[in-house]
């Protein structure tokens, strides 16, 4: 008994918190896909690759256009150039923890009022475990 | 009676235990940054102490963002001693509220990993929307509608509003609706073949420019539609950019 009161603390804490760490907040699961639905979608899909310059240059998914918010103003028309309405967007970025294809994907929802928008599910990590 | 005992000695360890284990204080772990008009960075110093007995070693000390940098002064903290951790986001071409985070990891099991939450505030002057324009082949080339608010951080009233767009294919006109609250009408000279510019909207007595982009979306197998990113960029050159645009011929 006094071996489980010493854990209450800890246990009001990781109930506490569970949703405070900001890139754990959840997406609408309507905005997130995984790498399997996103790859079936194929041709009607454009990759958007949010991560930073050396990073997509180091490797990208094939196809995909650079757009990250280091660079918005310059990246931006470029792909609006070769988007069409019945495209899928699928954004995404490193990993899990990286919140940079949430901001990319909000972004293009309210500034440019895109629709079809979708935030990879696990990011480049993710795709790279299903390309094996 | 030993198994009491035992439970006991077990407890009152672990209880022990958790107090002299080496664990970080932090100042703050979220940190507010407010950044003006011209900065490239937020910067935030996330300051810690070490309270405990024994030395804390940093194990990892990752950002979830490539955006942002960390610097650590020190691998191991000693007893009593304090330091800090930098962490610098790129601002480049964001806006608004911007929250990034890094893992720190110390090799300590309770509690492995302290999250640290940089909080950028980056002002905002004025808000356009949508920031582009398009119109499907052979839809009706109707005006559609830009609507430009000033913010809480525009510092000064904006009687007027200077629009120009970079292909005479898009024709615009611009209606103040309100104190710093425009209206901008966008109409495309037609739909019947691919066509794109960029509108840059200058307030009065300012240099800042905004910008918007304005699309006629080809129809399948169009050139424009195809393009990989490097040639619809030619087709989007603007070849005024910087000039004047050419008045037009009269009719």
């Amino acid at each position: 008994m006094i071996a489980g009161l010493a854990f209450l603390p800890a246990l009001g804490e990781a109930i506490y918190f569970r949703d405070k760490i900001s890139w754990r907040s959840p997406i609408p699961p309507s905005e997130m896909v995984t790498v399997d639905q996103a790859r079936a979608w194929r041709e009607s899909a454009i990759w958007i690759d949010a991560r930073p310059d050396e990073e997509f240059a180091r490797d990208h998914v094939p196809g995909a256009i650079s757009l990250n918010e280091d660079h918005w103003n310059t990246l931006l028309p470029q792909f609006l150039a070769t988007w069409s309405p019945e495209k899928k967007v699928i954004v995404y970025c490193s990993s899990l923890s990286c919140n940079a294809s949430r901001e990319v994907a909000r972004r293009l929802r309210k500034e440019a009022q895109l629709q079809n928008v979708f935030v990879l599910e696990g990011g480049w990590e993710e795709w790279l475990k299903k390309r094996k | 009676m030993k198994t009491h005992r035992f439970i006991v000695a077990l407890t009152l360890s672990m209880l022990l235990s958790a107090i002299a284990r080496a664990d970080l204080k932090w100042d703050q772990t979220t940190i507010e940054v407010r950044t003006g008009p011209n900065d490239q960075m937020a910067v935030a110093h996330f300051k810690y102490q070490n309270p405990g007995t024994t030395p804390v070693r940093f194990k990892e000390v990752k950002p979830a963002c490539g955006c942002t940098t960390v610097q650590t002064q020190q691998d191991e903290v000693p007893p009593g001693e304090k330091g800090e951790i930098i962490a610098r986001l790129n601002i480049g071409d964001r806006t608004g509220v911007q929250e990034k985070t890094i893992s720190v990891a110390t090799e300590d099991p309770l509690p492995a990993t302290t999250v640290l939450t940089i909080k950028a505030v980056i002002p905002v002057p004025l808000e356009v929307e949508p920031t582009f324009l398009f119109w499907q082949n052979g839809e009706a080339p109707k005006p559609k509608t830009i609507t430009v608010k000033t913010t809480k951080d525009w510092k000064f009233p904006i009687r007027a509003l200077k629009v120009s767009s970079s292909s005479w294919d898009f024709q615009s006109k611009v209606e103040k609706t309100g104190d710093g609250q425009f209206k901008v009408q966008v109409q495309p000279s037609g739909t019947g073949r691919a066509m794109a510019a960029t509108l840059t909207i200058t307030p009065e007595d300012s240099t800042k420019t905004f910008e918007a982009m304005l699309r006629v979306i080809a129809p399948m197998g169009n050139p424009l539609e195809n393009a990989s990113s490097a040639q619809s960029e030619e087709l989007l050159k603007n070849p005024f950019d910087g000039k004047d645009l050419p008045v037009p011929p009269p009719e």
